[in-house]
């Protein structure tokens, strides 16, 4: 379990993460979302240790992220927005680095690379972005961790291979795993991710499953306008809006309008959630 | 205790480390230390074309060489194997690789001071002692530099010898070669760009600050040398502490190894991305 208590953090005077507070719990994949500069990154960076936190605390299962010790390490992997480029073979790549996490799998990344349509005999530097991109994922799966930590995952990504990552997160994730992944591209990973985490400047909007947001937000898909529609859009084939669930009525959760809907009433929604 | 040192471990993070600077610096290494096989061949085709004589490079030039493919070596060695640490995407990568810091030192020190000087100077000198062997024109093998030398000792007086002499022994500049390297590999891990140039301007700020705190006393034995015209050079170097100038070349290089390595180590342990 991760556990956050009043994390502060600034890049010199300017602060980025204020006082934010929550708990990970395991086995979940947790959508980690936010407008630009909210911090998302950070925080991804401050959880797996490449950062020191400046005020607060993060405690993943007992160990201090920044200490980086190896037996913290080896329960997680970080896949960064951008991946570097290595002079070697993919499938060498992951013999020769796979070795340092204990349950890594070496037929698992052949059969995500497979999923993929990515040849594990290329030079890694000599890949596409999107094939880079889908070696290290394939990597990230294949090492079995406790934590895989993923910044926006899907970018670079062409449109079948969404649709790919989509399988081989929900294929190839154990079940005690958690996987945080930071994204602004919602629908590459909407059905994928529960519970849901929106970020603001300083503070966390949100951080609740699709079935609590189900209970207190109604989504609802017909074309009758009502004023007491906290966020409203118009969408393909009719319209979307967005009310406090009163009358506890299921619906599907749609995490733009969720986005939209809460950025538009702060205050409201984590009054709301807060009950 | 095992978050610090694990052998095994480290055994596994040592050989796949080694595997990754041999693809970021194989062909470099080689080129460098096969620079005495290519000077040779150069020689002996720009005779045959330009004097129609077959005749390989001297001892003296081809020592030269051998000390100025050092000098590459030490500059663009460690940048080339570990410069990659201080950028984000690939340093990110490395630093999440699950072994401890000191492994990942321990791995680092080894590499560019050990097994990479010595795996050159085997590839150099082997190739140059073949040449010699298959080539009487090249004379004799550099590694014998110190007895070629050894005529003019006869000429320096003892006094002076027992000081500098041990200077004088090519093996004697190993442990200024392994400084140089941790320096440059220290530069390579804390800039971000530029890096050979930003620890050559370094080194020369550096040498400035302590040639200005080493002024009084260099000044103090030139009032001694220019009070007593008559002193003789043995006497100045038996009545003065450049008369251990062996030790201090000794110490002030161990001096160079723990500072360098000590720092290498505090930045791998706080560096952030």
């Amino acid at each position: 379990m991760i556990k956050i208590e009043n994390l502060g953090f600034s890049y010199g005077e300017k602060p980025v993460l204020k006082n934010i507070t929550m708990t990970l719990e395991e086995g979940k994949i947790y959508g980690l979302l936010g407008e630009n500069g909210v911090g998302k990154t950070t925080l991804l960076t401050l959880l797996c240790g490449l950062k020191n936190v400046k005020t607060g605390s993060i405690d993943v299962d007992g160990h201090v992220p920044y200490k980086r010790e190896p037996s913290f390490l080896s329960d997680l992997y970080y896949l960064s927005d951008e991946v570097p480029e290595v002079n070697m073979k993919a499938t060498d790549y992951a013999k020769n680095y796979g070795k340092f996490w204990e349950k890594f799998e070496i037929s698992k990344f052949h059969e995500i690379m497979g999923i993929f349509e990515n040849d594990p005999e290329q030079k890694m530097n000599r890949m596409s972005f999107g094939q880079l991109k889908k070696t290290y994922i394939s990597f990230a799966l294949a090492c079995n961790c406790k934590y895989i930590f993923m910044d926006e995952p899907t970018n670079g990504l062409d449109i079948p291979s969404k649709a790919q990552f989509r399988k081989a997160v929900t294929r190839y994730t154990s079940e005690d795993s958690t996987l945080l992944i930071s994204t602004h591209q919602v629908r590459d990973l909407e059905n994928i991710i529960d519970p849901i985490i929106i970020l603001d400047r300083q503070d966390v909007l949100l951080n609740a499953s699709i079935a609590e947001i189900s209970e207190k937000l109604y989504f609802d898909y017909s074309n009758e306008r009502k004023d007491s529609a906290l966020y409203s859009e118009m969408i393909p084939g009719g319209s979307i809006q967005v009310y406090p669930n009163t009358s506890c009525e299921e619906s599907k959760v749609n995490i733009e309008a969720l986005f939209n809907t809460v950025h538009l009433h702060k205050e409201l929604v984590k009054g709301i959630f807060s009950k | 205790m095992k978050d610090i040192f694990d052998i095994k471990r480290f055994g596994k993070y040592f050989a796949s480390d080694f595997m990754a600077s041999i693809s970021r610096y194989g062909l470099s290494f080689l080129l460098i230390s096969l620079m005495g096989l290519i000077i040779y061949a150069g020689t002996v085709i720009m005779g045959l074309l330009f004097n129609g004589t077959w005749g390989g490079p001297s001892i003296y030039f081809r020592t030269a060489t051998f000390a100025i493919c050092i000098a590459v070596l030490v500059l663009t060695m460690p940048a080339k194997i570990y410069g990659h640490i201080t950028e984000k995407r690939a340093g990110s990568t490395w630093l999440m690789i699950p072994a401890s810091t000191f492994e990942k030192f321990l791995s680092m020190i080894l590499i560019c001071g050990i097994v990479v000087p010595a795996m050159f100077t085997c590839v150099y000198l082997g190739t140059d002692a073949l040449l010699c062997i298959m080539d009487k024109t090249c004379e004799t093998s550099i590694c014998h530099i110190g007895k070629e030398i050894a005529g003019y000792r006869s000429e320096i007086p003892e006094e002076v010898m027992s000081a500098v002499g041990g200077l004088m022994n090519p093996l004697s500049y190993i442990d200024d070669m392994i400084g140089s390297i941790l320096i440059f590999l220290l530069g390579a891990i804390c800039f971000k760009n530029a890096k050979v140039v930003k620890t050559i301007l370094f080194l020369i700020v550096l040498s400035m600050a302590l040639s200005i705190i080493g002024t009084p006393f260099m000044y103090s034995y030139m009032e001694t040398l220019a009070n007593n015209p008559a002193m003789t050079l043995e006497e100045f170097f038996s009545d003065s502490w450049l008369g251990n100038l062996s030790l201090i070349d000794t110490v002030s290089d161990i001096a160079v190894i723990v500072i360098a390595t000590s720092g290498i180590f505090f930045r791998l342990k706080t560096i952030k991305h």
